[in-house]
């Protein structure tokens, strides 16, 4: 098929391997520069905030630069700064990251201090107040922003009850509740090398990174908790649209529902149906007939966020002039009807194309080929997934990618969030019937 | 602190030297310069072709036109249809897009290298055959994301900074335009612009990645030699004059944002003084060890966030701090804390470590942008579209050579009370 295989080089650059503290390593040997990429990641994140303190798992993670028994908040700044090294960190739902990307000169001390971050932070509580209040005033200063304020009620109303429900950085009020106690309760349990992965890809042989990551994170820890079961969230029931004040002049439109597992068998087929449906920019179908034909959005799309084992989110969006509101929605609605009985054979095979070709692209840098690892860690996927994905891709018949469509798109049961002005917004989709409409109230 | 050393990076320098950015530079008959960089580390190609056009270019009344006609690219030529250049990279398995500056409008596109004669061509052919299909959409589609830009505090800040810091010059108006102007603008305006700027003689042409320099060196004389140059590109002649005292404007929006912008203005790109201005920028407020933020986020806790960057362009550009202040916080303590830093700046030592710090982090990141060759692609281009790519084999050297004084000389002739221009965004709670 002349698909670039070029990563996989017989498996002779990777390597994986169990450290003997629980550390599961990854180690991916790439020449071109010397330099490295590390990112460690903790099978936690802010699905397993506790109810009321919404916001802990990203206070944990951020505290940790804050200063350790050897270093001040601030050393460590100065340390990494000066050795030009990049410091990162962030909190999905199900999982957390931090990690470096360093000269490969500096590697050794760059792992040393971000072990240090990791295995002996101090939480200080004077810094604790500085980062929950800088956190605070964070979130009251990002509510002026509409994309921010849809992203939060959307996800707040799809997964309703759901620790779900909230995005990692929590809100004002439920920080003010976060003790530095909850976070160091947090970080024991949940902060532990057995309950963690770390991915290495660097200028040097799979065994000499292996070592390096033995040498800095190898260490014997106290023994944690596995996070809690959490329950699968209830699928949305009937049309419900939501409708936001905000004294803006457009509509910012979400749709959705949830979409297919990562790990499931149907994600490929719903990875091209979706490329078609809206995910394929300039090729995509939401693109052609809301931009394109109607110059209704200048971003309009559709994507799959996963969040294994809990069901992925599948959403359509656009912003839009107000008056334009209730047709750029029907045109959704119809699009997705269409999907449903009619792929041209040329839209498969342009898909086809684009992922044939994509690969090289996409496993280009040190820090793309980090993050792809780590996914197939944590979904548990076939190794070099990204790979197998194309093949299968490859694949894929009409019938299959149609199925996919009648399955995964559910205009029946779906969210619609409207953030608009109100005072010149009604709705009114023609053809939409059964609708439950509430206007909110309070963010 | 243990363990602590204050060794400056002298690698990627030694990268240099090596052979990286081995770039071969070319120029075709027709005033077209190509610069290549072989780069065999994955079997892609990045493209760009950047025209030397963007808002500066611009006349009143005419705002956006650059940004307008660089989504009309994508409209197709007399071969291809409407958004089909796009279909075509992305069925190869590529990606492209473009973006418009005040300085330039630049074309880009990475692929899987079989394609590359392919790439060209396009490109070619839509360097002088567009057709400009579905105008009337197409500028909705821009005034869409001009709203975007309003419905944002952050949007209508930039947009403030920039109209209160200069007052003559075309960089005072958006890059994406005003609403009325998009309004106004015809087809046949925005043909016109594309026949004045849109030629091989005013855009130059960068191919990074996994090709031999001879062979795609052939490809593009057999594709682009052709195109005739045009006969006169109009001049920007316009100059901003001296500021004459401290402006400041206070503007609100409804929301919870709270910002503060301070921009002075400083000398256009191949100044001595830009290299040093960087520096000075990334000491004052590059991140999160430099002087505003241990200051004004870290220790006071009046802000959220701060930044500082040294925006150098074509025609004179502009040194500028922005902080997001927490709600409670006072625009005048905050002020008066960044106005000490720079005095500080000024009259007092600045550590040898703060210096060695903006360098390291300036020659690390220099390293990691080779990581990608779209970046690498976006870095000539910066350095070519300013003051000639040759400047990128010197750059590194540039910045170890700046020193204390030369901190102190910049800080003391740009950030002046006479020449600085504040602007102060205050948050209108929302009613409910």
């Amino acid at each position: 098929m002349g698909i670039f295989l070029g990563i996989l080089n017989g498996g002779m650059n990777y390597k994986r391997e169990v450290l003997k503290n629980g550390l599961i390593t990854l180690a991916y040997e790439k020449e071109k520069l010397p330099m490295i990429t590390f990112i460690y990641a903790f099978k936690i994140g802010s699905a397993y905030d506790p109810k009321g303190k919404e916001g802990l798992a990203n206070l944990t993670i951020s505290m940790l630069e804050k200063g350790t028994k050897k270093r001040s908040y601030m050393e460590i700044m100065e340390e990494f700064a000066i050795l030009g090294t990049k410091f990162f960190y962030d909190v999905s739902p199900t999982f957390s990251t931090i990690g470096i990307t360093s000269l490969l000169e500096n590697a050794p001390k760059s792992l040393e201090i971000l072990s240090d971050i990791i295995y002996n932070p101090e939480f200080k509580e004077e810094e604790f107040k500085k980062e929950k209040e800088r956190l605070i005033n964070r979130i009251i200063s990002d509510k002026s922003e509409p994309d921010y304020v849809s992203e939060v009620l959307f996800t707040k109303y799809l997964y309703k009850d759901h620790p779900l429900s909230h995005l990692p950085e929590g809100d004002e009020n439920s920080l003010k509740n976060i003790e530095l106690s909850d976070v160091i309760e947090f970080y024991k349990k949940y902060f532990t090398p057995k309950n963690s992965i770390g991915v290495i890809v660097g200028a040097k042989s799979p065994d000499e990174l292996i070592n390096l990551v033995d040498k800095y994170f190898g260490k014997e820890k106290e023994e944690g908790e596995l996070p809690p079961q959490i329950e699968m969230p209830e699928r949305l029931k009937g049309i419900n649209v939501k409708i936001y004040h905000m004294k803006i002049n457009q509509s910012y439109i979400t749709m959705g529902h949830f979409g297919p597992l990562r790990k499931s068998s149907d994600f490929n087929a719903v990875r091209v149906m979706n490329y078609i449906f809206g995910g394929g920019s300039f090729s995509s179908r939401l693109f052609e007939e809301i931009r394109n034909k109607r110059g209704y959005a200048y971003s309009v799309g559709s994507y799959i966020s996963t969040f294994d084992p809990f069901p992925s989110t599948y959403i359509f969006e656009l912003q839009t002039k107000i008056e334009n509101t209730n047709d750029a929605i029907k045109v959704i609605f119809e699009e997705i009807d269409k999907i449903k009985k009619e792929i041209k054979d040329k839209e498969i095979e342009d898909t086809k194309g684009y992922f044939k070709g994509y690969l090289p692209r996409v496993t280009e840098t040190y820090t793309q080929i980090a993050n792809n690892l780590l996914i197939q860690e944590l979904y548990n996927l076939p190794e070099f997934f990204w790979e197998k994905d194309v093949e299968e891709i490859q694949k894929l018949t009409k019938k299959e990618i149609i199925e996919a469509a009648k399955k995964y798109l559910d205009p029946e049961n779906i969210l619609i969030l409207i953030v608009t002005d109100t005072s010149k917004y009604k709705w009114d989709v023609k053809g939409i019937e059964n609708v439950n409409i509430e206007n909110i109230e309070k963010f | 602190m243990k363990d602590f050393s204050l060794a400056l990076i002298i690698l990627p320098i030694l990268l240099i030297q090596k052979g990286y950015y081995n770039i071969k530079e070319y120029n075709l008959k027709n005033g077209l310069k190509v610069l290549i960089l072989e780069d065999h580390s994955s079997p892609i190609i990045s493209l760009g072709i950047w025209y030397r056009v963007g808002s500066r270019n611009e006349l009143p009344g005419k705002t956006g036109i650059s940004h307008l006609l660089e989504h009309m690219l994508f409209k197709g030529t007399k071969k291809l249809s409407s958004e089909e250049f796009s279909k075509i990279i992305q069925k190869m398995g590529g990606v492209d897009n473009a973006f418009t500056s005040n300085d330039v409008t630049a074309y880009w596109e990475v692929f899987p290298k079989d394609n590359f004669e392919k790439v060209l061509e396009m490109e070619a052919d839509r360097m002088q055959n567009c057709v400009f299909r579905e105008f009337e959409e197409e500028k909705k589609v821009v005034m869409e994301e001009r709203r975007l830009h309003e419905n944002s505090p952050e949007g209508v800040f930039w947009e403030e900074l920039e109209a209160l810091s200069y007052k003559v010059h075309p960089y005072k108006n958006p890059v994406i335009g005003w609403m009325s102007d998009l309004e106004n603008i015809t087809l046949e305006d925005v043909k016109n612009h594309y026949k004045t700027y849109y030629s091989p003689n005013n855009s130059f042409m960068i191919v990074v990645g996994d090709i031999d320099e001879k062979k795609a060196i052939s490809l593009i004389k057999k594709h682009f030699e052709k195109i005739p140059k045009a006969k006169k590109i109009p001049a920007v002649n316009v100059k901003e004059p001296p500021q004459m005292g401290e402006k400041r404007a206070y503007i609100k929006k409804e929301g919870f944002a709270k910002k503060l912008g301070i921009a002075y203005p400083i000398p256009e790109a191949g100044s001595p003084d830009e290299i040093p201005l960087s520096i000075l920028a990334y000491v004052l407020g590059g991140d999160k060890t430099s002087r505003l933020y241990k200051k004004i986020v870290y220790e006071k806790g009046f802000a959220t966030s701060v930044g500082a960057y040294a925006d150098i362009r074509i025609d004179q550009g502009l040194f500028v701090i922005a902080i997001d202040l927490k709600m409670n916080s006072s625009f005048d303590e905050v002020l008066n804390e960044v106005l000490n830093e720079i005095e500080k700046i000024k009259k007092e030592k600045i550590e040898e470590k703060e210096l060695l710090k903006a360098k390291n982090q300036i020659k690390a990141n220099f390293v990691y942008s080779q990581e990608s060759i779209l970046r690498q692609n976006f870095v000539i281009g910066r350095f070519e579209s300013l003051k000639g790519w040759k400047k990128l084999l010197t750059y590194l050297e540039d910045v170890d050579k700046v020193k204390e004084e030369d901190l102190k000389r910049v800080a003391n002739n740009y950030l002046n009370e006479n020449s600085r221009n504040i602007l102060f965004l205050e948050p209108i709670l929302p009613q409910k």
